[in-house]
């Protein structure tokens, strides 16, 4: 199936052309004794150059740009070329993953049901992809044709892009690039590539856009979205559609103001921005810095033409005094038109939020049923603690769910300088985890942070570049301490809760539904869960030995389905880290017939 | 042969002049920094002690940052000079949020023993008087003593197609 690659072609040529040919004019020549000299010395530069190209190339590692060395073991000969119909059908098609939210209404719910709520008790691990990068990983792969592609953490301030073969694990490239000067409050994190026409999108902590070439690597372009001194960064996966690539930024804890953007697919070239803060319910200028960014991948609704998406905290965080309003559009469900960027519709779940409590869980596109009609609904689980549903059409409140975790008696109470200790706390609620929705049963499974917080307030002042919380995060410690989390099964027709399972840690990763009646999420001690989807029994569950704090996904190859999450563990919640993506599959891996289809790098070694 | 004399004139007189240069700066530099440093080399060893403890684990071992931000060298100085901080508002800042998961938790001393291992691990001279909590009013941070940082900036695009 695929064609062995002896060597990529490496870029001697770019590096080559920095030599130059002395001047022959001998007339002049005595005057040009220093330009020699100079050009002497470039001479040396450019051979030293080019050696360092062809050891490299050597090591099959290949220099492809000043920040960005790429190994090829054998570049990709499949169909990789995802298009926009392929996009726009995804929930239909069970065999591959090919959107961060599987489909463009982030439900992560697969057709697939070869795995079942009667044999997944054989479930097992299949192959192991262990990236070399322990760091808190958060990354949703992206599977087409039996190719996966995942980000990595970053770490020394270097990041991996890595195809492998979904199925045995093996690498096919990965590309290596540096990230230079950034802002993070919660970990060196990335959500995901997004992968289309061709190429891979990565969104980066320096707040670029990068894309890569999906068969070999190799880079393309890079946008700068914003500037990273000033707190912007960038750890959600791209939106894809219709030629676009939409980002939001990341940086609530800065004094920088959010945005969404849609950049052209082939050039890089910024379409639309759409600033997420209204002057007119900011105080003064506070809302040049207000806030309100964007940290997980929005939904589109193909048939309204909206890209639909949670946004942050105010900024300051805790203070409210220097930014009195309701400070819209922090914490709210926001639509835009997804072809001008221009606002069509927003909820704000928290008003004036002096808590931390985000709207950055991603939005889930539904159905409801109210009064026996069928209404399109868009969903979000809070930071505060409530899953809300509005009507896609409006964006007015149709109703919001139960609590899904405890919420004190004193909830909302102003922060003050001594404190006050409320629940949720400013971690959630459900923090930046994707829930999965099933259509199956109607139920949107959510995952939740039960930590007693003690919410100061302290002075904010404005130091460019600097965090601006306006306090301090501070968990209660000792025997007040609250640390456990929830995964709760809602009923998105009542906003009820039909089951929840109560886990030792707060939760932090995501969720995948199936329609083999099962839902799938991790937790912060290494165990990967599933659960009868309906009930809320636990069926199976494996441990993976670091933190399973990223969404699963499954898909399926030669009619044979299999799952794959990545166990890294947690920066936010200091869940034990590590590198690993993991694949399982009924029975786990499969004999492989040695030499024969999978391992062809035979050539690729004679070769040298 | 002359011609070969005149390379080698050239490319000596070039050498001469940028190890003036640099002769030059380096006393400059120094001369500068000579009146006072603003810690002692004690704090800053005491100092070592505490960011290996409370500070490393996010900032790295050796202060280039992680998961947290770097605290030495190209990206630090960029930040400074971005953000013009100065010595005060970096102090009232590691005392207020760091670390991270306990804002506030260490005492006085250690803070200030943790700023004073900053210092000396960014090439601002020590000196013979401990920094106090008087003293730290007058720590200036710009110029950065150190090499040149790398810019960066916002807004464009490259592309960079082979």
């Amino acid at each position: 199936m695929i064609k062995p690659v002896t060597s990529m072609p490496e870029p001697q040529a770019r590096r080559s052309s920095r030599r130059q040919q002395p001047p022959k004019d001998s007339a002049n020549r005595h005057r040009m004794n220093l330009g020699l000299a100079v050009i002497a010395g470039a001479l040396l530069a450019g051979a030293a150059f080019t050696q360092t190209a062809q050891a490299a190339a050597g090591n099959k590692e290949i220099a492809n740009s000043d920040d960005t060395t790429r190994t090829v073991s054998r570049a990709v000969n499949r169909d990789v070329n995802i298009t926009d119909d392929a996009m726009k059908s995804a929930a239909h098609d069970g065999k591959n993953w090919v959107l961060h939210g599987r489909d463009y209404a982030n439900t992560r719910y697969s057709p697939l049901k070869q795995i079942d709520t009667d044999n997944v008790k054989t479930l097992k691990p299949a192959a192991l992809i262990q990236t070399g990068m322990t760091a808190s990983f958060e990354t949703t792969p992206i599977v087409v044709d039996g190719v996966m592609y995942a980000t990595t953490p970053v770490v020394n301030g270097k990041m991996k892009i890595i195809a492998a073969d979904a199925v045995t694990g093996e690498r096919l490239w990965q590309t290596v690039f540096d990230i230079g000067n950034h802002k993070i409050c919660c970990g060196p994190v990335n959500r995901g590539p997004a992968v289309a026409y061709g190429k891979v999108y990565v969104a980066t902590l320096d707040a670029k856009l990068v894309a890569f070439d999906a068969k070999d690597g190799h880079k393309l372009w890079e946008t700068k979205l914003a500037d990273p001194r000033a707190g912007f960064s960038e750890t959600m996966t791209p939106q894809v559609y219709d030629g676009k690539v939409i980002v939001g930024s990341s940086g609530g804890e800065w004094a920088i103001r959010g945005f969404v953007a849609a950049y052209d697919a082939k050039t890089g070239k910024q379409d639309w921005r759409w600033q997420a803060t209204d002057p007119k319910s900011f105080e003064g200028d506070s809302w040049k810095t207000g806030g309100g960014m964007v940290w997980t991948t929005p939904a589109i609704d193909a048939k309204r033409g909206l890209v639909v998406f949670a946004t942050g905290n105010p900024n300051p965080d805790l203070n409210g005094t220097q930014r009195k309003g309701d400070n819209l559009w922090t914490d709210s469900i926001v639509a835009l038109d997804v072809n001008s960027g221009k606002l069509k519709w927003a909820y704000q779940e928290v008003k004036h939020d002096v808590w931390d409590y985000d709207a950055v869980s991603n939005v889930v596109l539904f159905d409801v049923k109210e009064n026996g009609k069928t209404i399109p609904a868009a969903g979000e689980a809070g930071k505060v603690g409530w899953f809300f549903i509005v009507n896609r059409d409006t964006g007015k409140l149709i109703r919001k769910s139960e609590p899904f975790v405890p919420m004190s008696k004193n909830m909302f109470s102003t922060p003050t300088q001594a404190g006050v200790m409320m629940l949720p706390g400013a971690n959630g609620g459900a923090e930046w985890s994707p829930p999965a929705y099933s259509p199956d049963t109607g139920m949107v499974y959510i995952l939740g942070l039960n930590q007693l917080m003690n919410f100061t307030t302290s002075d904010a002042s404005n130091i460019p570049g600097q965090m601006r919380l306006g306090s301090t995060f501070k968990n209660v410690k000792g025997d007040k301490a609250q640390q456990s989390g929830t995964f709760t099964a809602i009923k998105v027709d009542d906003g009820k809760i039909a089951w929840q399972a109560k886990t030792p840690q707060p939760m932090m990763g995501g969720a995948l539904a199936t329609a083999g009646g099962l839902v799938f999420t991790g937790e912060g001690d290494g165990w990967f869960d599933a659960f009868d989807a309906k009930t809320g029994k636990k069926l199976w569950r494996y441990n993976l030995g670091a933190g399973v704090n990223a969404p699963p996904i499954t898909y399926e190859v030669k009619g044979k389905q299999y799952l794959a999450v990545a166990a890294g563990g947690n920066f936010q919640i200091d869940f034990p880290r590590g590198d690993t993506i993991a694949i399982f599959s009924l029975n786990g891996q499969e004999p492989q017939q040695a030499g024969g289809g999978g391992n062809t790098n035979g050539n690729a070694a004679n070769a040298q | 042969m002359r011609r070969n004399v005149k390379i080698a004139l050239a490319v000596a007189l070039a050498i001469v002049a940028a190890a003036t240069a640099h002769a030059a700066k380096a006393h400059a530099a120094k001369a500068h920094a000579a009146p006072a440093g603003d810690y002692t080399q004690s704090q800053a060893r005491s100092g070592h002690q505490v960011y290996a403890q409370h500070c490393a684990q996010c900032h790295g071992g050796d202060l280039h940052g992680n998961a947290g931000p770097p605290l030495a060298g190209s990206q630090f100085a960029d930040n400074l000079r971005f953000s013009k901080m100065s010595g005060q508002q970096l102090y009232h800042f590691i005392k207020t949020q760091m670390p991270a998961d306990a804002p506030g938790s260490l005492s006085a001393a250690q803070y200030r023993d943790v700023l004073a291992y900053l210092l000396s691990k960014n090439g601002y001279p020590a000196g013979a008087k401990p920094l106090s909590s008087h003293s730290i009013a007058s720590v200036k941070l710009l110029p950065y003593p150190g090499g040149n940082p790398t810019a960066t900036t916002g807004g464009g695009t490259s592309n960079s197609s082979n």
